[in-house]
């Protein structure tokens, strides 16, 4: 759960159709947006009805830098208002399709960011982003080696050598 | 001493960013990571290994601990059975599916013990599509579907022509989570069945003769009031003594499709109401000889407007339209996306020109133009056999299309347009001789931004006359208001350094040369003017 702070009203001013929400990032960067931007962010979504049902407004924080946050809020501000499958919570599970092309672009960024922005849209049920970053990171990893996964990504070889072969041994418990 | 070791190197990658990610996240990369279409490689001899097929991933069990836990665990990396693996791997894969639901989608020739192994889980399974040719297996298989099926959301049961026998009690009269139903040639289903209520997806194909009473149609269709997308091929009649005296309200339709006689689809849309908000998509084919093709648009066309314009405000209400006759006449409208964004597909074939002033292409384009709101239209596709143009059609279109924005055309309709832009533009400054020497001003379509030309003969059209500016001025003064941005040439038979010269003006200029070359036109300079026909339209 979110840390909460009460927040004034004259802060963050709650009124008519494009009401606003203050953003608190992990670095303490104060960030104001529109509601309707982050409709798409399930998470936010039930922290907005949590406001109207104590009808106190306030404050999210969130454990993820301004860097980061300011890339999400520019994603869900290129997609306001469009539908997306992946962010209908009443539709089948979208087959596999190509990154969209303004998501490729979107996230053309080093593989660290690409990492903290997927945590970000985890955190945040943004489903649809969630998704393309899973593909630009299949995409990174798809038909290399074992030892290029491992380059790529930063991870080493932790098995014994009587692990490495048989996959269905032990680890699956 | 190694274990610490192996213990040391676990630890540090579960600190590595990747390792960080929560185990759903990282099972969804591994999906996505499956080489796509690796599986064809191998399915026709129905063996080969797990990289070979959807379980492409299974390599990443080999990168650390922690990711074999992930693929191994997670058990919808396993839900998609995958026969063509063999009886083992299937086996395998439903029991690391653990209870997720199972999805079948592919089946394999001359493995008899799939159809035991599905039937035995078919409580189990969410989406079951069987559309291939496999014999005893598929009747094994539709005989098992008189059980309920809790979990099923999609299933999709199609064999080529031959009719399918459905079984008595089929699914038990119980699937609540079904969704999407796609049948074709189905024989003995259960039209009055409770299993349609919750469909938001249903498509019925039914080529073979004796087709399903429209009385059964109907009350199907009246007992899915969830529905978003129809399709309907090969369903109706064209006999209007034979419809029911009903009205099939559909208030959730976002998407219609149909297809064969459209005497009976002009019977058709009188009995059916679509809310004027519901986002709707018609396409309507017809396959048939040129006489029936010409009666039956004739009839059809009227009552689409009428329908069309009943429904609302046309520019609200219908997003896309199709009608295609195959060899003959297709037109494509839709609206994208955006609400605001409407794009109009014609394609109208030289059966349809009767030479008359007002032939069957500008009937059509009168017809369905009007309807659609043109001054919406933000696209138009024109297809290459369409021989009913000519710059005075183009100009009206123009007029009355002025928002749109892309233009992709081929063949004579393209060269039509070529002068019709020539003719749209005043040359300020006369008998210019280089490129941007003339200064046309750019009166019709003023938001063209893209243009993208098929098959046309420049060295036909390209020259300026007295009467009118070059081609070439014409784009030249588009490209530096900024407006034109992207120019497609595509088979064009046309000089190179007219390309050249273009490029320093039009952003992006696409120059793909053909070994095709494009056929000569008749110069229709001589022939044509803008006052020397009669508007097409009403």
């Amino acid at each position: 759960m979110p840390t909460i702070v009460s927040v004034d009203d004259s802060t963050v001013p709650g009124e008519g159709s494009s009401r606003l929400l203050l953003l608190v990032s992990s670095d303490n960067k104060h960030i104001v947006v529109e509601e309707d931007i982050m409709s798409r962010s399930r998470f936010i979504s039930k922290q907005v009805e949590g406001f109207e049902a104590t009808s106190q407004r306030h404050a999210i924080l969130l454990p993820f830098s301004s860097f980061v946050l300011n890339k999400v809020i520019e994603y869900c501000s290129h997609y306001r208002g469009y539908y997306l499958l992946e962010d209908d919570p009443d539709a089948a599970p979208p087959g596999r399709s190509p990154v969209r092309e303004w998501d490729q672009e979107f996230l053309d960024v080093d593989r660290n960011m690409l990492l903290r922005i997927i945590k970000a849209a985890h955190y945040l049920e943004i489903k649809s982003l969630v998704g393309s970053c899973a593909r630009a990171i299949a995409d990174m990893i798809r038909g290399k080696t074992t030892e290029e996964m491992r380059e790529i990504l930063g991870v080493e070889n932790d098995f014994t050598p009587e692990e490495e072969h048989s996959p269905s041994s032990k680890c699956t418990g | 001493m190694h274990s610490a070791l192996y213990s040391l190197l676990e630890y540090r990658n579960s600190c590595a960013p990747i390792n960080r990610l929560p185990a759903e996240v990282l099972a969804r990369i591994f999906s996505y990571a499956a080489a796509p279409g690796a599986r064809q490689k191998t399915m026709a001899s129905g063996h080969g290994s797990p990289t070979q097929h959807d379980l492409g991933w299974i390599r990443h069990t080999f990168v650390c601990r922690k990711w074999r836990h992930v693929a191994l665990d997670h058990a919808t990396l396993w839900v998609n059975v995958d026969f063509a693996l063999g009886y083992r791997w299937a086996t395998e894969m439903i029991s690391r599916a653990k209870s997720a639901p199972l999805i079948v989608d592919r089946l394999v020739k001359r493995s008899p013990w799939q159809a035991d192994l599905i039937v035995e889980n078919i409580p189990r399974i969410a989406v079951l599509r069987l559309e291939t040719e496999v014999g005893d297996v598929f009747d094994t298989i539709i005989d098992g579907l008189s059980v309920p099926v809790p979990l099923l959301k999609v299933l999709c049961i199609k064999r080529g022509d031959d009719f399918v026998h459905f079984p008595d009690n089929f699914l038990g009269d119980h699937a609540p989570n079904l969704h999407t139903l796609e049948v074709r040639n189905p024989f003995n289903f259960p039209w009055s069945s409770s299993i349609f209520q919750n469909l938001v997806s249903f498509q019925l194909i039914h080529p073979s003769r004796p087709r399903l009473s429209l009385d059964e149609l109907f009350s199907a269709l009246s007992s899915m009031p969830r529905l978003e997308r129809l399709v309907l091929q090969n369903c109706l009649r064209h006999n209007p003594t034979d419809y029911p005296d009903i009205t099939i309200k559909l208030p959730c339709l976002r998407y219609f499709q149909g297809g064969d006689d459209l005497r009976g689809w002009t019977h058709f849309l009188q009995h059916l109401t679509i809310p004027a908000t519901a986002l709707r998509n018609l396409t309507l084919y017809y396959y048939g000889t040129e006489a029936q093709i010409n009666a039956s648009f004739a009839s059809f066309i009227p009552t689409l407007v009428t329908f069309v314009r009943a429904h609302g405000n046309p520019a609200e209400s219908i997003s896309r339209l199709v009608l295609d006759s195959h060899h003959g006449l297709k037109i494509i409208a839709c609206r994208a996306i955006r609400p605001d964004y409407l794009s109009i597909f014609v394609n109208l074939h030289p059966v349809f020109w009767t030479g008359e002033e007002q032939g069957p292409p500008t009937m059509v384009a009168a017809a369905v133009l009007p309807a659609l709101s043109s001054e919406h239209l933000r696209e138009l596709d024109v297809g290459p056999r369409d021989t009913g143009w000519s710059p005075s059609l183009w100009l009206d279109i123009m007029a009355r299309a002025p928002g749109l924005q892309s233009i992709s055309v081929e063949g004579q309709a393209a060269e039509m347009l070529c002068i019709a832009l020539q003719m749209s533009a005043d040359a300020t400054s006369e008998g210019a001789a280089s490129l941007g020497a003339a200064q046309p001003s750019v009166t019709l379509l003023p938001a063209l931004r893209e243009l993208s030309l098929t098959g046309v003969d420049f060295t036909k059209v390209a020259e300026s006359t007295a009467e009118y500016p070059s081609f070439q001025d014409c784009l030249a003064a588009r490209a530096k208001e900024r407006m034109l941005q992207t120019l497609v040439l595509q088979g064009c038979k046309i000089r190179s350094e007219w390309v050249d010269d273009l490029r320093r003006v039009v952003c992006d200029v696409q120059w793909e040369e053909s070994s095709i070359v494009p056929e000569p036109i008749s110069t229709f300079y001589t022939c044509y003017s803008a006052q020397s026909r009669p508007s097409p339209f009403p």
